[in-house]
């Protein structure tokens, strides 16, 4: 083959794999992470999706949740996963860093946008349900897995929260399908009301958070095929204020209330006549006290 | 020596805050003739920790591993930052022996780390983590 002609073979693979590369690079697309299709297996809430145009409900599928992030807010508008046994371990907590595959021209969130704010980075999916391995446990510290929240919220009904939805998986051997999210502008936090945070003041305080779990048995096959008239979903809508305590119970709604608050349809992808009547419902089992927790002495 | 250490403890952690889910300053405290603060069951002790706290134990290496290592995404704030983390670790390990951290109780954690300056002569840098 003459050497012309190779050389023209090789510029020409050279152009595609710059352009995939390029392609990849805009769209914030990441060809390492295979993201678990189980993140999403219940539906879309916003019908996000994962384009050059979707400034404020981009679709990004990280490997161990999905999530629609909002650009313009500087925090997601919701996020999705799947927790079973198996996503539960003791790796260590990680760094918060910027989130890396989002596209480029997003304004990057930092960790010291919440320096001094008063409100906590507040995970949206947790690490403890993400502390299988130190991969999983490092995806939850992006920032495009936090919102601005009350240190009220944070540190007592939503951490009490997250600690129930645990114990169902490890010691009923549940599976859950999480969302959660925040709602509106403006919440108080340690130095009163705002409804900004970060340097540019480039990310919104919510004024409430929300969080809908799908509680479902242990069993074979498809896990949405599973999903009948007896299937329990808790959903919660918290104030972003220092008004809460440890108790979440008292916060609970109907999946209803929470699609008005939002504009989302939850479960999208199961059948109308299963879940449009359990979205009605409120979870009305008795939860038991929180659990006293030891913080560190206050001296 | 325990008055201009506690000086350089006081220049390095000023304006340090630690990052966990919230931003948290350091404190340093200072005992004289406080005979041997070893183990977990002394430090608790010392920071009148109510009965049945948990407490972990760290090494010094390990605190310190993400705060002095610099990252592809860090600007002139956070480089700043870790010289200053490098500057502690640094000062820490020159002036304080047997040093090592303790993590106090449960999402709203106390982490004290603590070293001996000289006999009897001890002293603990606290500061607190979020941790949900």
């Amino acid at each position: 083959m003459p050497a012309k002609f190779m050389k023209q073979i090789h510029l020409a693979v050279g152009a595609i794999l710059l352009a995939a590369w390029f392609a990849l690079r805009i769209t914030g697309c990441s060809i390492w992470s295979r993201p678990d299709p189980a993140n999403l297996l219940m539906g879309n809430p916003s019908q996000a999706k994962h384009g050059l145009f979707q400034w404020n409900n981009f679709l990004l599928e990280k490997r161990h949740f999905a999530l629609s992030y909002n650009n313009r807010k500087g925090i997601p508008n919701w996020v999705s996963w799947r927790l079973s046994k198996k996503d539960v371990g003791s790796a260590p907590r990680k760094e918060f860093h910027p989130e890396p595959d989002l596209p480029f021209w997003f304004t990057q969130i930092t960790p010291s946008d919440y320096t001094g704010s008063g409100f906590d980075r507040g995970h949206l999916c947790p690490h403890s349900d993400r502390s299988a391995d130190d991969d999983m446990s490092y995806e939850t510290f992006s920032m495009a897995n936090m919102i601005p929240q009350s240190p009220r919220v944070n540190e007592k009904a939503w951490a009490q929260l997250e600690t129930y939805c645990r114990e169902l998986v490890e010691h009923e051997h549940k599976t859950l399908y999480i969302i959660d999210g925040p709602a509106g502008q403006g919440g108080t936090g340690r130095d009163g009301f705002k409804e900004e945070a970060g340097r540019q003041h480039q990310v919104v305080v919510p004024a409430k958070c929300w969080k809908v779990i799908m509680v479902l048995d242990a069993g074979e096959g498809n896990d949405s095929a599973r999903v009948s008239a007896n299937t329990r979903i808790i959903s919660v809508i918290i104030p972003n204020d220092m008004s809460v305590g440890e108790n979440w119970s008292g916060f609970r709604v109907s999946v209803k209330e929470i699609e008005t608050l939002t504009g989302y349809k939850f479960f999208d992808r199961i059948p109308a006549s299963v879940i449009e009547p359990l979205k009605t419902r409120v979870d009305s089992q008795v939860i038991p006290h929180a659990k006293s927790v030891f913080h560190g002495p206050l001296n | 020596m325990s008055a201009s250490l506690i000086d350089k403890l006081n220049l390095a952690l000023k304006d340090l805050l630690y990052r966990s889910e919230s931003d948290e300053p350091f404190d340093i405290i200072h005992w004289k003739d406080a005979g041997e603060i070893c183990g977990p069951r002394q430090v608790s002790v010392r920071a009148k920790c109510p009965a049945g706290t948990i407490i972990r134990t760290m090494t010094l290496d390990d605190f310190f591993k993400d705060l002095v290592a610099e990252k592809s995404w860090h600007g002139t704030e956070e480089t700043a930052k870790v010289q200053k983390y490098r500057r502690l670790k640094d000062l820490i390990v020159k002036e304080l022996k047997n040093s090592q951290v303790f993590l106090l109780g449960q999402i709203e954690l106390s982490i004290w780390i603590i070293g001996k300056a000289g006999k009897d002569d001890w002293f603990a840098i606290k500061t607190k983590s979020i941790e949900t």
